[in-house]
């Protein structure tokens, strides 16, 4: 009779879970930082709007500038923890295959540029020093960047590209 | 049997006329029984607002003899032998039913398509339910009046968009700021312009209000109108790294708040918008303060322009909504054929 319960390899088997949540993770980072992206674009249309006095029924359904910047920041937030934890999942994987949380492989310093940006992006906006029309600016040419240059990095990659 | 209405509105006599003919709240209880006491009108609503005293009377007797006895109700207040004044009308059958559909769904009223008036004719309504001075007829024209107002509101435009320059500030904020709870705002002059814009921003929940005057006496008396806070002429321009909201109308000949003024203190806001209502000829706000990140500027002509324009889409839909209201006057009030509206339809 099969044993029900057959005795598997002494090594950890996570290795490969790990990297679909690395890709899953930054996948969900990405989506929530372009959500922010619309975000930002109707807080721009919504000031574009009132500074020109148009009467726009589009504009008049949308919410209000305080809301719509608020929104943004969250969503900013949200993508950027979401980067950080698939970033992490991601150096946990490579460190298991290669020794290392970290090569000079184009997509890996390519995330880290963005990771660098957003978060100085963060800071700019907490310290008031990027708000408004230029924080929402600035969250729509990021997530321009991100999509840009996205499929570019990701081919000449050779760990995400093999 | 038929619904017939005499009254004076804003659009046919001057306020002189529609005070003295005005019922207080505690007179119409009163007034109502009086009038049914007579015998000729089985059923009436008195309806008495600031721009329109109506009385409402349904029966038995022809039209010619319910519209006698709702002038006499309506003209009880002038002394005897005085003339009648201009400006009385009646309408009689379903152009009294149209006349009623039109006065609740605010195509009658001083600001084409407000809602107010249909809050006050439901409470002339309710008096007169409580009087138990309705009966089939009313009843039934008055919770169709309702249902048509409702349905007027849903179908066409004619309520979209606001038609007074204060109304119109206050909308602004709303699109800029999230709650107005929460917006403070500051009134620079003591004029009546200014007191609307204020007031308009407080009715709709603003959290406080300052206002400050070259004339601090002014500045006194306006903010214990308002129930605010006066502030030193001297102090204003460092309550702008706080208030979200400035209403400027000042008689100065030159600008009040300028970029030299506004933009050392915006960094103290850390990005919080504000709002900047210039109701004041000549203007009080430079300008060029509106390409500030965070600054939203509308002088008076931008805000007349936006109330004119929301005019005009609301003039617009008048045919429509006049084309709604004959249709359904068309329909009978109550099934048995005698209580039909006595007059036809007008063309």
């Amino acid at each position: 009779m099969p044993a029900l319960d057959t005795r598997g390899p002494a090594e950890p088997q996570f290795w490969q879970g790990l990297a679909s949540l690395h890709a899953s993770v930054t996948l969900l980072a990405y989506g929530t930082l372009g959500l922010a992206a619309l975000a930002a674009t109707m807080h721009l249309t919504q000031i574009h709007d009132l500074k020109h006095r148009k009467l726009r029924a589009f504009s008049s359904f949308l919410p209000s500038v305080q809301r719509l910047e608020r929104v943004t920041t969250w969503l900013v937030v949200a993508g950027f923890a979401l980067l950080t934890v698939g970033s992490m999942f991601g150096a946990g994987w490579l460190r298991h295959e290669k020794g290392t949380a970290f090569i000079a492989d184009p997509k890996i310093i390519w995330t880290a540029v963005v990771w660098l940006g957003y978060a100085a992006l963060l800071v700019a906006h907490w310290r008031g020093v990027r708000t408004g029309r230029r924080f929402a600016w600035s969250v729509v040419g990021a997530f321009a960047f991100v999509m840009l240059t996205f499929w570019g990095t990701n081919l000449i990659s050779p760990i995400h590209h093999p | 049997m038929s619904v017939v209405v005499v009254g004076v509105s804003h659009q046919t006599a001057p306020v002189e006329v529609r005070e003295r003919l005005a019922f207080g709240e505690a007179e119409v209880a009163s007034a109502l029984s009086r009038l049914l006491a007579d015998g000729r009108a089985g059923e009436a609503v008195i309806l008495s607002t600031c721009n329109r005293v109506e009385v409402y009377v349904a029966g038995d007797a022809g039209p010619q003899a319910l519209v006698a006895c709702a002038r006499e109700c309506l003209l009880q207040s002038l002394p005897a032998g005085e003339p009648v004044p201009a400006g009385v009308y009646s309408h009689e059958g379903t152009r009294g039913v149209e006349h009623l559909f039109a006065v609740a769904s605010g195509l009658d009223s001083m600001v084409l398509g407000e809602t107010e008036i249909l809050g006050q004719l439901k409470q002339a309504y309710d008096r007169a339910l409580q009087a138990r001075a309705t009966g089939r007829l009313l009843n039934k024209a008055f919770q169709r009046a309702f249902n048509v107002a409702k349905q007027i509101r849903t179908e066409t435009s004619i309520q979209r968009g606001t038609v007074s320059v204060s109304s119109v500030a206050v909308d602004m904020a709303g699109r800029i700021f999230e709650s107005l709870k929460r917006s403070d705002v500051l009134v620079i002059g003591a004029g009546d312009t200014g007191e609307k814009a204020a007031r308009a921003m407080l009715s709709r929940g603003a959290r406080t209000v300052r206002v400050t005057n070259r004339s601090p006496e002014r500045a006194t008396a306006l903010a214990e109108v308002l129930g605010g806070e006066a502030i030193p002429f001297e102090a204003w321009p460092a309550e702008l790294e706080r208030v979200d909201i400035v209403i400027s109308s000042t008689s100065a000949p030159h600008y009040v708040v300028d970029q030299a003024v506004l933009k050392p203190r915006l960094a103290a806001r850390h990005g919080q918008p504000l709002l900047l209502v210039d109701l004041a000829v000549p203007r009080d706000i430079d300008p060029a303060v509106n390409e500030l990140d965070g600054v939203f500027l509308f002088n008076v002509d931008d805000l007349q322009t936006i109330a004119d324009e929301a005019r005009r889409q609301r003039e617009a839909e008048i045919d429509r909504c006049l084309a709604l209201i004959r249709e359904r006057a068309q329909e009978p009030l109550v099934r048995h054929p005698g209580h039909l509206p006595s007059n036809p339809a007008p063309r």
